[in-house]
């Protein structure tokens, strides 16, 4: 054979390109749709908000000037300031980052363990699967929120508690998801091949199932992002989570509420708008990607 | 953990050989063993559809004390309808599914019996095309993984496997430019040779083909069936051949075995079995095989109804709900496969009496 390109070890560009080409349709997908595409830009761009908060800040968030208290929108504090005198602005960015910071490790959690359950539920089935799909039955069997502050309330509050309650009310429907996916794609050829190559189960679960069923787990990713926001500020609203003074979404709406009435509608319409685009962001994203479940599109 | 192979093991020599197409197969030295390289004895795949807490569980008798032997380099055809377990004896051939009860024996071990480390080495020694080339590709690798990965199961050094690589597809008439193609770039013929690549990794002693032409279009049909035929005399392969295609079969195989409902109602000599088939479904099935003269053109048995469901085979004999022939005896009691000449066997109360 005289041919040695396929011999020759390939350039890293070669490789990148080969790789993407396997998200040709999901790429495909989300060019089609320039809805998903605002939302994808929704989500850079508060993304980049919380990685660059500090330098993005104006002032302080937590530096009280009380000369300054209950300040319009102005020229020096573009969203006005607060009951204290601090800068809502500056506020709502850190805020920004505490609450990605809590969305993106609360589901990712949720995503890692529910995953893995529901992978091993999936692929072996039986006892093994019966027993972990009927302990996800028992968690789902409450309500999602009351359950979130009976835990909150005997956790204590906290940026750890907020993760791990909102980790551990979405597990579930990470596993599920897992499940069947890994349920339909069991019984497809390319796994009876792997089984006849002799490849052992964690091979094939880890290096043939878990990266075909990872689309749809990546569309929930997007989903659970916008409820994970929604229950982080909801839990501190009503003070089971982030405690003042550090600014979080839902305790700066919180703080504001009493502000309305006097007309000083700053306090709390800035925060809630900002949380409010984040959410939009995941669920335009999430609403687009969607159509990558559709089986009718897939084909 | 997969122990790596000493280079210079006879077995790895020969394998390289045999790979290479250096050694020619002697089918001398293999006929002198008289252990059949593939022994099925009373295999027996009943798939439980729905549990009851009370009464029986609802059971497809999806193969039923199913028997049969491949010799070295021999092809055997499997025919029959669709539903008539031809699939699920191929897989519960390589274990895919654990059989309700029977023996399978591969070279002379009973792979039913084996452990999870012995199992898997045994599984390589077999390997199965499967009948839908797409759904056999993993879509999310390049035909280049799939081969690389094929060949490290196969235990190829980090060095070779590429070279490997390169030979298979060679072998199988593609080119190295496609490589780095996903199967969806790929056609359904082109698929399937990526498919019968991936198990020559494992030089392979049998190969499994369950339909392998069935999905694709006439021309790709012929060129894999040829295709399959090279690789049979270069790397001496021995194929069962599941297929409906009679015409197909009669050109591929050896001997054929005819199943129906979960059981091997006609088993012998591709010869024999086409040029005087006993059972009587064995002849429906023959009979509609489009003849290219018409005056070969024999009289047209067709079947009586629909064909039975494997929840609830009938009684007796399981053709006799369709059977054209038959008589008293026929729902009562069950027929046994019966002994012709040339290991010709029929299971058919009608043909075992009158040979009496
Ligand atoms: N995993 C399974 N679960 C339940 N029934 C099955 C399963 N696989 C096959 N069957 C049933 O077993 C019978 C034989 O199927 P199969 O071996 O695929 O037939 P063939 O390959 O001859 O078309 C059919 O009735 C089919 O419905
Ligand atoms: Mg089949």
């Amino acid at each position: 054979m005289d041919q040695v390109y396929p011999l020759k070890r390939p350039s890293i560009w070669h490789v990148i390109k080969v790789f993407m080409r396997r998200y040709d349709f999901e790429i495909y997908l989300l060019r089609r749709n320039p809805v998903t595409l605002l939302g994808l830009g929704i989500i850079v761009l508060v993304t980049l908000i919380a990685i660059f908060a500090p330098i993005l800040a104006p002032y302080d968030p937590l530096a009280l000037t009380s000369a300054d208290r209950l300040m319009g929108p102005s020229a020096v504090h573009w969203m006005g300031t607060d009951d204290y005198g601090r800068d809502i602005l500056s506020r709502v960015i850190y805020a920004t980052r505490l609450d990605m910071v809590i969305a993106t490790s609360a589901v990712s959690m949720a995503m890692f363990i529910g995953v893995i359950l529901g992978a091993v539920a999936g692929f072996f089935g039986g006892i093994i699967g019966e027993v972990i799909m009927r302990i996800l039955d028992v968690i789902q069997a409450f309500p999602a929120f009351i359950l979130a502050m009976a835990l909150a309330v005997s956790l204590g509050s906290g940026k750890m508690t907020i993760i791990y309650v909102v980790a551990f009310i979405m597990v579930p429907i990470f596993a599920r998801l897992m499940r069947s996916e890994i349920l339909s794609a069991r019984g497809r050829g390319y796994i009876e091949a792997a089984h006849c190559m002799g490849a052992s189960e964690m091979e094939i679960i880890f290096k043939q199932l878990i990266p075909n069923c990872i689309t749809p787990i990546l569309v929930q990713f997007a989903l659970s992002m916008s409820y994970a926001i929604l229950d982080a500020a909801a839990l501190s609203f009503i003070g089971l989570g982030i405690r003042p003074p550090e600014a979080e979404w839902g305790s700066m709406v919180n703080a504001g509420v009493g502000y309305i009435t006097s007309g000083q509608l700053w306090l709390s319409v800035f925060p809630g708008l900002v949380m409010a685009i984040a959410i939009l962001g995941f669920n335009l994203l999430a609403d687009g990607m969607r159509d990558v479940l559709d089986p009718k599109l897939r084909s | 953990m997969q122990t790596i192979p000493d280079k210079n093991s006879p077995d790895q020599i020969r394998n390289d050989a045999l790979f290479l197409g250096k050694i020619p197969s002697s089918p001398h030295i293999e006929e002198s063993i008289s252990v059949p390289l593939l022994e099925i004895r009373d295999l027996t795949i009943h798939f439980i559809v729905h549990r009851r807490v009370t009464g029986p569980n609802v059971v497809v008798h999806a193969a039923d004390k199913v028997s049969l032997f491949v010799k070295r380099g021999e092809t055997l055809g499997l025919v029959g309808e669709s539903g008539s377990g031809k699939t699920t004896v191929g897989r519960g051939a390589l274990r895919l599914i654990e059989p309700t009860s029977g023996e399978v024996f591969l070279n002379g071990q009973n792979i039913l019996k084996v452990h999870t480390r012995k199992l898997r080495d045994m599984r390589r020694k077999m390997q199965m095309v499967f009948q839908d080339p797409a759904d056999s590709l993993n879509p999310r690798f390049t035909c280049r993984q799939t081969l690389v990965d094929a060949l490290s199961h196969a235990c190829y050094g980090s060095q070779d496997i590429l070279r490997k690589a390169l030979d298979l597809l060679e072998s199988v008439g593609l080119n190295p430019s496609d490589l780095d193609k996903y199967p969806h770039q790929f056609s359904g013929g082109q698929q399937q040779r990526i498919a019968i690549a991936r198990a020559l990794a494992f030089t392979p002693e049998l190969l499994i083909l369950d339909e392998p032409t069935a999905s694709l279009d006439v021309s790709v049909k012929t060129q894999v069936t040829q295709l399959l035929r090279e690789l049979q005399k270069k790397f001496n392969l021995s194929f069962i051949l599941i297929s409906h295609d009679l015409s197909n079969v009669k050109y591929m195989t050896n001997r054929v075995a005819v199943m129906y409902l979960g059981q091997i109602i006609e088993i012998g000599n591709t010869s024999d079995i086409f040029s005087k088939p006993m059972h009587p479904y064995t002849r429906v099935l023959i009979d509609s095989v489009p003849v290219p003269d018409p005056d070969q053109k024999r009289k047209r048995a067709s079947l009586i109804g629909e064909i039975p469901s494997a929840t609830e085979p009938p009684a007796g004999c399981r053709f006799h709900t369709r059977c054209p022939i038959r008589f008293e005896i026929c729902d009562q009691k069950e027929p046994h496969l019966a002994k012709l000449a040339n290991g010709h066997m029929v299971a058919c109360h009608l043909v075992n009496s009158s040979s009496e």
